[in-house]
């Protein structure tokens, strides 16, 4: 799909150097961290000592603490965190200091108190809209030494975040819009808008206690996200970037405001095929697995996943497929993507090393096997490395190999709504917090309400979102 | 040494021990020990913990500054003509009398019910008063997600459970719906606090004199008479207190609306902290969030000084 806006935040001053490392193939990946060895006496490039372990050669960085806070609780990604943090320690000789937050905001609070108290942590695990809004604000520190060794190692990845000509993350991985569907219940894939309502009217009329689709309407993130997948679907913008932080919001303008109808309009469609969900945010991701829709939206694998987990006996019949787009298949979706970021006032070496300790072949293979496919390493390369083909070959048997190349052909048609925008939107953030777009999507549907003046009526206030955080900077 | 020594030196230790201990007495004694023993180490907490921050809030309330620099720039009162100005704060705040003034009554109702239900002599009564007790010692957020659970639209058991005997034909999104969204928080967020009122009337009635009921039983009273006349007035200072207590709390309640709604559908249940809150973390204006609290903590000082006013209820509170 034709995208000129689409902007991955490139950082095109090294391009051809990195892609010629980046050519040099997947054989390099297994090799490419701990294995250089060599004198442990020897020095850095920029002359401090170094260490050599079995973690290979890093600047020794004994007496240094990294503080990295991350907003995950689950266990396995604490032990998988926890034990990132030995293996750093063990090479390095620096401290780590994990710092475990509820998802939900809880980490934004601790974030706050740490910059206002003047003791910013080393690590930040967060978004790309977040990470851009901290850029502009000029609270972030760029991350461009790790950021470029990383890049020699693995070639571009798909999403960066560039603010200003620096590099202010480290991708971590990306939550890609997905739709699943069950295939003993559609008779042909809902690939494109057209097909997907057709398809879901039959299922509803033949009312087999499940829904056509399941499109979340509670007021929430997902819900947001979701009405963004659509929106993208028909190149229907949130905002224009004419430089730095001169954003506006450009819903109700031209022929961008046209489509947005469209959206909205086939989104009132979908409202009669998928039940009240009214109520239904992100817990919408287990419709498919509880049966009460044959087809759903996420970010990631876990409509598949879920019905994997509960030992559905039609889990190997739910499909993946990307976004269904207007009279065409594969549309450019909405995703999130996360990476580790740092702040001004933290030591920035520190936290870069820790970044480029973090980049390891191995590290990535274990994300990818603690949920299957739900975050997709941030470097294409990462696929061609032996031991994520082996990972892979060792999903569930639902996992086919047809679902695998959905996943992996849907990662080159993503964006999120910090890179809607070139230059790079610092407000996605703000408006995803202002939770306007469920009132978009809440008055279009459950009120029924004319598209067009929906849009007419939202439009000021997601400008004053932006506006408000503007005057912050 | 003979039995005489020893009895002399028993008795000069005894001495010096009753001598020191009366000097300790009486250093503790004085009072500006007594002071520093027992109201300053409260009042350093009151202080820290109360009156800092309080301070603080203030001061942030008159700098423009966002929730994640620590830059500030001296703005004065501008702050608060920008949240006075504000629709949505003052929408905000009408949900926050709503949710407020919707709880005490659910909470004091159900709470004075209960607690004369549990005052009751039965069998399993230790059970009964445990099991009510529980919501109260669950976490607010997990009590929340719980509510989340079983009011859920598609697979929640309230739902399930009306729909099965026929008092509603489809399930009802409780937390989804404009219309019902702040009736399912107030009844979510009663379910968790009702049992303080239990807690605290309960105490009143076992205070209460066996001999009022036994004389009113002689007067031939009957069960509505002993309530209205014995029961009711001995617990009207603690109702008033109750009254106080839950309404100031619940004015000023976040996490469970947060975790129910998060002050959705639309605006139907954002109330004033939760506006403060995008106003810090979303707008990330913390002076004008700070400038919020600091609007609602003035507001709740002059309710609290109009209730005493008004309705005197230290008069009805008896100190014994």
């Amino acid at each position: 799909m034709p995208n000129s806006r689409r902007n991955s935040g490139c950082g095109c001053n090294s391009v051809n150097r990195r892609r010629v490392l980046a050519g040099l193939g997947a054989a390099g990946f297994a090799g490419i961290a701990g294995c250089s060895g060599g004198d442990p006496t020897a020095t850095d490039s920029s002359g401090g000592p170094t260490v050599t372990s079995e973690e290979g050669e890093w600047p020794d960085l004994s007496g240094q603490e990294v503080h990295f806070m991350v907003d995950e609780t689950s266990d396995p990604w604490r032990n998988f965190f926890s034990t990132v943090a030995s293996d750093f320690k063990a090479a390095t000789g620096a401290e780590v200091r994990m710092e475990y937050q509820a998802t939900g905001g809880d980490a934004e609070d601790r974030l706050a108190q740490l910059l206002q108290a003047g003791d910013p942590p080393e690590i930040l695990l967060s978004s790309v809209s977040q990470s851009a809004q901290l850029a502009a604000q000029g609270v972030a520190a760029p991350v461009n030494d790790a950021f470029n060794a990383v890049v020699d190692r693995y070639g571009e990845p798909r999403q960066q975040m560039q603010w200003e000509g620096d590099q202010y993350m480290m991708p971590f991985g990306s939550n890609i819009g997905m739709f699943f569907y069950r295939t003993d219940v559609y008779d042909e894939p809902p690939s494109t808008w057209e097909t997907l309502l057709s398809e879901g009217r039959r299922i509803e009329e033949e009312d087999n206690g499940m829904h056509g689709t399941s499109l979340f309407r509670g007021t929430g993130f997902c819900t947001e996200l979701q009405l963004m997948s659509w929106a993208y679907s028909n190149e229907a913008w949130v905002c224009e970037n004419n430089g730095g932080t001169d954003v506006n919001v450009i819903i109700d303008e031209g022929s961008n405001r046209d489509r947005w109808v469209e959206v909205l309009g086939y989104m009132q469609d979908l409202h009669t095929i998928s039940g009240g969900n009214e109520d239904i945010n992100c817990n919408g991701s287990t419709a498919i697995a509880n049966e009460n829709a044959a087809h759903g939206w996420f970010v990631g694998s876990r409509q598949k996943n879920q019905a994997i987990v509960q030992e559905k006996d039609f889990a190997e019949n739910v499909a993946l497929i990307q976004q269904p787009g207007p009279g065409q298949e594969a549309a450019l979706t909405n995703g999130l993507t996360d990476g580790l970021i740092t702040y001004k006032g933290a030591d920035n070496q520190a936290a870069q090393t820790y970044m480029e300790f973090f980049a390891q072949p191995k590290y990535f293979t274990q994300i990818m096997s603690l949920t299957p496919l739900h975050i997709i390493p941030p470097f294409e390369g990462i696929f061609d490395i032996p031991e994520v083909e082996e990972q892979l070959a060792n999903l569930p048997d639902a996992w086919t190999d047809q679902d695998i190349q959905v996943m992996r052909d849907a990662t080159e048609d993503y964006i999120t709504m910090a890179g809607e925008t070139d230059p790079t939107n610092p407000f996605g953030g703000a408006i995803y917090g202002s939770r306007i777009l469920s009132d978009v999507l809440y008055d279009a549907t459950i009120e029924g309400q004319d598209p067009g003046s929906v849009i007419d009526e939202y439009a000021p206030q997601i400008q004053e979102a932006v506006d408000e955080v503007k005057e912050s900077l | 040494m003979s039995l005489t020594d020893l009895d002399d030196k028993t008795s000069h230790s005894i001495s010096r021990l009753q001598s020191a201990t009366d000097s300790i007495f009486e250093f503790l004694s004085r009072k500006w020990v007594m002071i520093s023993i027992t109201v300053v180490p409260v009042m350093a907490l009151f202080v820290f913990v109360n009156l800092v921050p309080i301070g603080w809030t203030i001061y942030a309330s008159l700098h423009s500054t966002s929730i994640y620099s620590p830059e500030w720039t001296w703005t004065g009162l501008s702050n608060y003509g920008e949240i006075l100005g504000d629709p949505a704060f003052w929408g905000s705040l009408w949900d926050s009398l709503l949710f407020a003034g919707g709880s005490v009554v659910v909470q004091l109702l159900a709470g004075l019910s209960l607690a004369l239900v549990v005052n009751r002599s039965f069998r399993g009564e230790s059970l009964v008063r445990a099991i009510a007790m529980l919501p109260y010692l669950i976490p607010t957020a997990i009590l929340g997600f719980i509510g989340l659970w079983i009011g859920n639209s598609q697979y929640g058991i309230i739902s399930t459970l009306l729909m099965r005997i026929g008092v509603i034909e489809q399930a009802i999104p409780w937390y989804g719906s404009i219309d019902w969204a702040m009736p399912a928080v107030i009844l979510t967020s009663s379910w968790k606090f009702t049992i303080f009122v239990t807690i605290m009337v309960l105490a009143r009635l076992q205070s209460i004199p066996e001999g009022y009921y036994e004389a009113a039983t002689v007067s031939g009273a009957n069960a509505y008479q002993k309530f209205r006349d014995i029961t009711l007035p001995n617990l009207k200072g603690v109702i008033f207190i109750v009254v106080l207590l839950r309404g100031i709390w619940m004015f000023n309640k976040f996490d469970i609306i947060w975790v129910l709604t998060g002050g959705g559908p639309k605006d139907a249940t954002t109330t004033a902290p939760i506006y403060a809150y995008n106003v810090a973390f979303n707008s990330t204006a913390l002076g004008k969030a700070a400038a919020t609290s600091a609007l609602l903590f003035v507001m709740l000082i002059l309710g609290a000084v109009l209730y005493f006013r008004v309705l005197s209820p230290e008069q009805e509170v008896r100190v014994e």
